[in-house]
C-alpha cells in the first residue's frame, strides 16, 4: 500500500471510532431533553430518575468521545497538507466557528446538566439541557458544511497567486447537499439514541427490574427514533436527489450501475460482479433482485427518468425528461481540460517568476475556463476517476436494509409498549431489540462509508483527487500512528462500553420506578 | 441628549454584591460538583489521560503542521503547494 492508501485508512479510522460516539451524544441529548420537560412538567419524580439515569450515560459517552474528533485536523495538518492549503478558508472558518461554538456551548450547558441540580432553578436546568442538545447538533452542523463543501465545492474562486480556494459567498456553503447531509446525519443520531435506549430498556424487562421505567425509557425512545427514522430517510432521499444532481458517478456506484435505462430498476438484493470493466460487456451483477421503476424515483423522483451508469457518465451521455439524448462533458475531455488548467497554471507562474503581468492576467482567464476540471488533470485514464464499486454497493445496501429493519422495529415497539402486558411478556421483542443495539451502529457507519468511498477518488469534488491531496511524508511514519490509533481508540470504546455496562448493571439495581 | 440621574453608591455596592454572588454561586456549582462526583471521577481521569495523549504525544510529536513548520511565510507554503501541485505525475 502507498502512503495515499495508508492515509485514507488512517482518517476512516479515525472517522469511524469518532463516529461511534457523536451520534449517540446527538440523540441522547435529545431523549434526556425529552424526558426533562415531562419531568418538569408533571413534577413526576419517575420521569426525574429516568431523566439522570439516561443523563448519565449521555455523560459517559460525551466524556469519552470528546476530543476524538481533533485527531482528523492533526491529520490534515500533516498527512493533507497540499488538501489542508488548497481548501484554504472556505474549510477553516467553519471548522473554527465549530471549535468555538462546541468548547463554549456544549462545556457551560454539560455543566449546568451535570452539577445544577437543586443549585438552578428547574425550568433552568431544562434549558441547559435542551442548549446541550442544541449545541452538540449545531457543532454538527459546521463539520457536515465543510464535509458537504468537498463533496460540492461552490462559493469560491481559486487564486493561483496564494494557491488555495478563497470564499466569495459564504451562504452558498449552505448547498442542498450541505442541508441534507445536516439533517440526515442528526436525525439518525435521534434514531440510533433511540433504538440504543429501547435495547438497554428491554434488558431492564428480560432482567424483571425496575419494570415500569422500562417501559417509560422506552416509549420515549421509540418516539423520538421513530420520528428521527422517518426524518433521517425524508432526507437520505433528498441526499439521493442531490447526489444525481452533482455527484451522478458516487450514485452509479452505489447502484454498481454501468449502462443506466429509463426507467430504472433499483437492486433491492444482490452481488455485484468484481471483474466487471466499465467498458466490457460482462454482466455487472452476478445476481439481482430488482425493484422496477426504483431507482429512477429516489434518484429524480420520476418512474420513468433515464438514470446514467458508470459507461454513460464516462462517455458523456445523459437523456433529459423529455426522452432526448444530450451531451455532457465525457471524462476524456474532462481529463484533457484539466491537463490544460494545469498547464495554465505553470504558465501563470512562469510568467509570475518573469513579472509578466499581461502574460499572468491571460494564463489566470485560460486557468478559470478549466478550472472546474483541474482535478481531471491528475488522472492519465478514465479508470481512475471511478470508485470503488463494490464497498460503495454493499454499504448502501446494509445501511437501507438495516435502517428499514430499523423502522420496523421502532413501529413495533411503539404499538406494543402501549399494550405493557403484551410487552413486557414478548420476550422475543426485548431480545431482538438487545442484540439489535449494536447493528444501529454498524448502519449508521455504513451510511458515512456510502458517503465517502462513493466520492472516491476525490477529496474535493472533480478538482482535488486524493493522490494530489497528501504530503509529502512517509509511508513508515503513517504506518506507526495507524496502528498508535487503533490502540488508542480501541482502548477507549472497551472503556466506554465496560463503564457505560457497569453504570447501567449498577443502576439497574436501584429503584428507578 | 437626556442623561439619567447617576447611579447612587448604595446601588452600586448592590449590584456589585449581586455580581460577587453569582461569580460565588457558579464557583460553588464546580466546586461542590467537582467535588461529589462518583463516576464522574473516572471519566475526568480517562478526559485528562486522553488529552494529554492527543495535544502532547500526538499532535507534538508525531502529527506537526508541516506546512507551518517547513516554512516561514505563506509565500513559501504557497510556493511549495505550487510545486506539488503542478508537477508531472
Amino acid at each position: 500500500m502507498t502512503v495515499v492508501d495508508w492515509s485514507r485508512w488512517q482518517f476512516a479510522l479515525t472517522a469511524i471510532y469518532h463516529w461511534l460516539f457523536v451520534p449517540l451524544t446527538l440523540g441522547l441529548s435529545v431523549i434526556v431533553g425529552v424526558m426533562e420537560t415531562i419531568y418538569v412538567r408533571t413534577g413526576s419524580e419517575s420521569w426525574l430518575k429516568a431523566t439522570k439515569f439516561w443523563m448519565t450515560l449521555f455523560g459517559i459517552n460525551f466524556a469519552i468521545g470528546v476530543a476524538t474528533g481533533i485527531i482528523l485536523e492533526f491529520e490534515f495538518g500533516t498527512n493533507w497538507s497540499n488538501y489542508s492549503w488548497f481548501v484554504g478558508d472556505i474549510f477553516g472558518a467553519p471548522l473554527a466557528i465549530e471549535g468555538i461554538l462546541a468548547f463554549f456551548m456544549e462545556s457551560t450547558f454539560v455543566a449546568v446538566m451535570f452539577f445544577g441540580w437543586n443549585r438552578v432553578s428547574k425550568k433552568f436546568h431544562l434549558a441547559a439541557t435542551w442548549l446541550t442538545a442544541l449545541g452538540a447538533s449545531i457543532s454538527a452542523l459546521w463539520i457536515l458544511v465543510a464535509n458537504a463543501w468537498m463533496q460540492y465545492p461552490v462559493g469560491m474562486e481559486f487564486d493561483p497567486y496564494q494557491m488555495r480556494n478563497v470564499m466569495d459567498n459564504f451562504w452558498a456553503l449552505f448547498s442542498g447537499i450541505a442541508v441534507n447531509k445536516f439533517f440526515h446525519a442528526v436525525f439518525s443520531g435521534w434514531a440510533l439514541a433511540g433504538v440504543f435506549v429501547i435495547g438497554v430498556s428491554c434488558w431492564f424487562l428480560i432482567k424483571r427490574r425496575n419494570r415500569d421505567f422500562a417501559l417509560r425509557s422506552v416509549k420515549t425512545g421509540a418516539w423520538v427514533g421513530l420520528i428521527g427514522m422517518l426524518l433521517t430517510m425524508y432526507t437520505g432521499d433528498g441526499s439521493a436527489v442531490e447526489v444525481t444532481k452533482h455527484q451522478p458517478m458516487k450514485l452509479a456506484a452505489m447502484e454498481g450501475l454501468y449502462e443506466g435505462s429509463a426507467p430504472q430498476g433499483i437492486v433491492a438484493l444482490g452481488m455485484v460482479n468484481p471483474d466487471k470493466h466499465w467498458n466490457d460487456d460482462t454482466d455487472e451483477y452476478v445476481f439481482a433482485l430488482e425493484v422496477p421503476y426504483g431507482l429512477s424515483i429516489l434518484a429524480k423522483h420520476d418512474p420513468n427518468a433515464f438514470v446514467p451508469g458508470i459507461k454513460d457518465i464516462i462517455n458523456g451521455i445523459d437523456i433529459n425528461s423529455e426522452g432526448d439524448t444530450i451531451n455532457t462533458v465525457s471524462y476524456a475531455d474532462r481529463i484533457a481540460r484539466g491537463k490544460l488548467a494545469h498547464n495554465s497554471l505553470r504558465a501563470f507562474d512562469t510568467a509570475k517568476a518573469t513579472g509578466d503581468t499581461a502574460a499572468m492576467r491571460k494564463a489566470r482567464s485560460e486557468l478559470r475556463k478549466n478550472y472546474q476540471y483541474f482535478g481531471y488533470g491528475y488522472f492519465n485514464s478514465v479508470d481512475e476517476a471511478i470508485p470503488p464499486v463494490g464497498i460503495t454497493f454493499y454499504s448502501f445496501r446494509i445501511m437501507v436494509i438495516l435502517g428499514s429493519f430499523f423502522l420496523l422495529l421502532l413501529v413495533v415497539t411503539l404499538i406494543s409498549v402501549y399494550k405493557k402486558e403484551w410487552f413486557i411478556h414478548a420476550r422475543w421483542l426485548q431480545w431482538i431489540a438487545l442484540i439489535s443495539i449494536p447493528f444501529v451502529w454498524i448502519c449508521s457507519e455504513a451510511g458515512w462509508v456510502v458517503a465517502e468511498v462513493g466520492r472516491q477518488p476525490w477529496t474535493v469534488q472533480d478538482l482535488l483527487p486524493t493522490r494530489a491531496a497528501i504530503s509529502a511524508i512517509s509511508t513508515s511514519t503513517v504506518i506507526t500512528t495507524f496502528w498508535m490509533f487503533a490502540i488508542i481508540f480501541t482502548v477507549l470504546l472497551v472503556a466506554e462500553v465496560s463503564i457505560l455496562v457497569r453504570q447501567i448493571g449498577k443502576e439497574s439495581k436501584k429503584n428507578l420506578d | 441628549m437626556a442623561v439619567g440621574p447617576s447611579p447612587s453608591t448604595e446601588q452600586i455596592r448592590n449590584h456589585l454584591t449581586g455580581f460577587r454572588g453569582f461569580i460565588q454561586s457558579v464557583w460553588n456549582m464546580y466546586y461542590e460538583g467537582f467535588r461529589n462526583m462518583t463516576i464522574g471521577k473516572t471519566l475526568w481521569i480517562i478526559i485528562l489521560i486522553k488529552l494529554f495523549l492527543f495535544f502532547v504525544i500526538v499532535r507534538l510529536i508525531f502529527f506537526p503542521d508541516i506546512l507551518q513548520r517547513d516554512f516561514e511565510n505563506d509565500e513559501e507554503r504557497a510556493e511549495h503547494v505550487r510545486h506539488e501541485l503542478t508537477r508531472p505525475r
